[in-house]
C-alpha cells in the first residue's frame, strides 16, 4: 500500500476523532433537527450587509451563536419550546440569551426599532406547534464557552388521542471563533 | 320509486363530494378561527399608503417578507404568477416587507420579482401585531375583514391546487 494511502485513512481517523465531526442533525420518523454554529465572520457579514451599527455587531460577535433548523416529519402536531431546551458546558447550565435579555439589551444601547425586529425575526421561535412537515430556522444565542456543549430537549408530540414527551440529546456542538 | 331514490342519492352524493373538494385545503394552508385582522395602514417606496380596511368586500392575501429569509427569496416569484392568475377574481394582494430599508428592498425586488409592489413596515411593528409563525408569511383575510387561512412557510402559489384553492374561496 503506498504511503500516501496511509496517510489518506490516518487523516480520516483523525478527522472522524476530531470533535468537529461529531453529528450536530437527529432524524428521526418524528422530527429533523440541525444546529450549526456560526463564526464571527459570518454573523458580522450578515448583520453587516443589513446596515447594523458597529456595536451591535461586536456584542452578537462575542456570543456563541447557533442555526437551528427543526422540521416536523411527524403526522402529528410537534410542540416546540425552547423553555425546555437546556445547554450545558463542562458540567455548568449554559443560560440561552432569550428575547428578554435581548430586548433590554438593544433598549440600554438605543438600538432603532427596525433593527431589533429584523434581530428578532432571525431567533428560533420561543414556542410553536409545528403543524406536519412545518419546517422553522432561527438562531439560539448563548455565552460564548471553548468546551463542547450538550443540549437536552424536550418535545411534545400530540397525537389524536395521547400526548408523547420526546427526549433530544445532542453533545459536542462547539462554538466557532 | 326505487330510481327515483338511486337517482336521488347519486345527486346528495355528487353534490357533497364536489362540495368537499372545493374546500380541500393545498398543502401548508391552516384555516384561521376568523379573529378580526389587525389594521394596517403602510406605504410602499413611492410613498403610495395602502390601507387594509378600504379593501372590505375584497379578499385579500397579505404577504410579510425580508430578503434575508431564504424560502421569501424562492417564493416571490411565484407570487407574480399567482396575481396574474386572480386577476379578475374579487381578490387583492399585498405584500409587506419586515423592517428592511429601501436600498435593501429596492436591490432585491428588482432582481427577484421586478414587477411586484410592497409595502414597507419600516420599524417592523405591523408585522408584529400580526403575529406571524416565522417569515415568509401570509393570510387571507376574508371580505368582512377576518382572518380565514394562513399559510406555512413559502408556498408555491402559482401551481395549480393554490390557485384553485384561492378562486375557490373568492368566488
Amino acid at each position: 500500500m503506498p504511503v500516501s494511502a496511509f496517510k489518506t485513512i490516518g487523516l480520516l481517523i483523525i478527522l472522524a476523532l476530531s470533535p468537529y465531526s461529531q453529528a450536530t442533525e437527529i432524524h428521526t420518523s418524528d422530527y429533523r433537527l440541525s444546529i450549526s454554529p456560526r463564526s464571527p465572520e459570518q454573523i458580522g457579514a450578515f448583520y453587516e450587509a443589513r446596515g447594523f451599527p458597529r456595536p451591535a455587531i461586536t456584542l452578537l460577535q462575542q456570543h456563541c451563536y447557533l442555526t437551528v433548523y427543526f422540521r416536523n416529519t411527524s403526522d402529528h402536531i410537534i410542540w416546540l419550546d425552547l423553555n425546555n431546551w437546556q445547554f450545558r458546558s463542562a458540567g455548568n447550565k449554559l443560560p440561552r440569551r432569550d428575547r428578554g435579555y435581548w430586548l433590554q439589551v438593544w433598549r440600554d444601547m438605543g438600538l432603532a426599532m427596525r433593527f431589533q425586529s429584523t434581530f428578532r425575526w432571525t431567533l428560533m421561535p420561543e414556542r410553536l406547534d409545528f403543524r406536519p412537515d412545518e419546517r422553522e430556522g432561527g438562531n439560539l444565542i448563548l455565552p460564548y464557552t471553548e468546551q463542547p456543549i450538550e443540549l437536552e430537549a424536550t418535545i411534545k408530540i400530540q397525537g389524536p388521542q395521547t400526548e408523547t414527551i420526546k427526549t433530544i440529546q445532542m453533545s459536542n456542538i462547539l462554538c466557532k471563533r | 320509486m326505487q330510481a327515483l331514490v338511486r337517482f336521488c342519492f347519486i345527486v346528495l352524493l355528487s353534490l357533497a363530494t364536489s362540495y368537499s373538494s372545493a374546500l380541500e385545503l393545498p398543502k401548508g394552508i391552516i384555516p384561521q378561527d376568523g379573529r378580526p385582522a389587525p389594521a394596517l395602514t403602510l406605504s410602499d417606496m413611492d410613498g403610495n399608503s395602502t390601507e387594509l380596511a378600504k379593501f372590505k368586500g375584497r379578499w385579500v392575501f397579505v404577504h410579510f417578507w425580508a430578503s434575508w429569509c431564504g424560502p421569501c427569496r424562492r417564493e416571490m416569484p411565484t407570487l407574480k404568477g399567482m396575481m396574474d392568475a386572480m386577476a379578475e377574481e374579487n381578490f387583492r394582494a399585498i405584500l409587506i416587507n419586515t423592517a428592511e430599508d429601501e436600498d435593501t428592498v429596492f436591490s432585491f425586488m428588482s432582481a427577484v420579482a421586478p414587477e411586484l409592489n410592497t409595502l414597507m413596515d419600516v420599524d417592523g411593528l405591523v408585522t408584529e401585531a400580526w403575529q406571524p409563525r416565522g417569515l415568509p408569511a401570509t393570510y387571507l383575510v376574508d371580505p368582512e375583514g377576518k382572518i380565514r387561512y394562513q399559510a406555512l412557510g413559502g408556498r408555491p402559489w402559482d401551481e395549480l391546487g393554490y390557485v384553485g384553492f384561492l378562486k375557490e374561496i373568492t368566488k
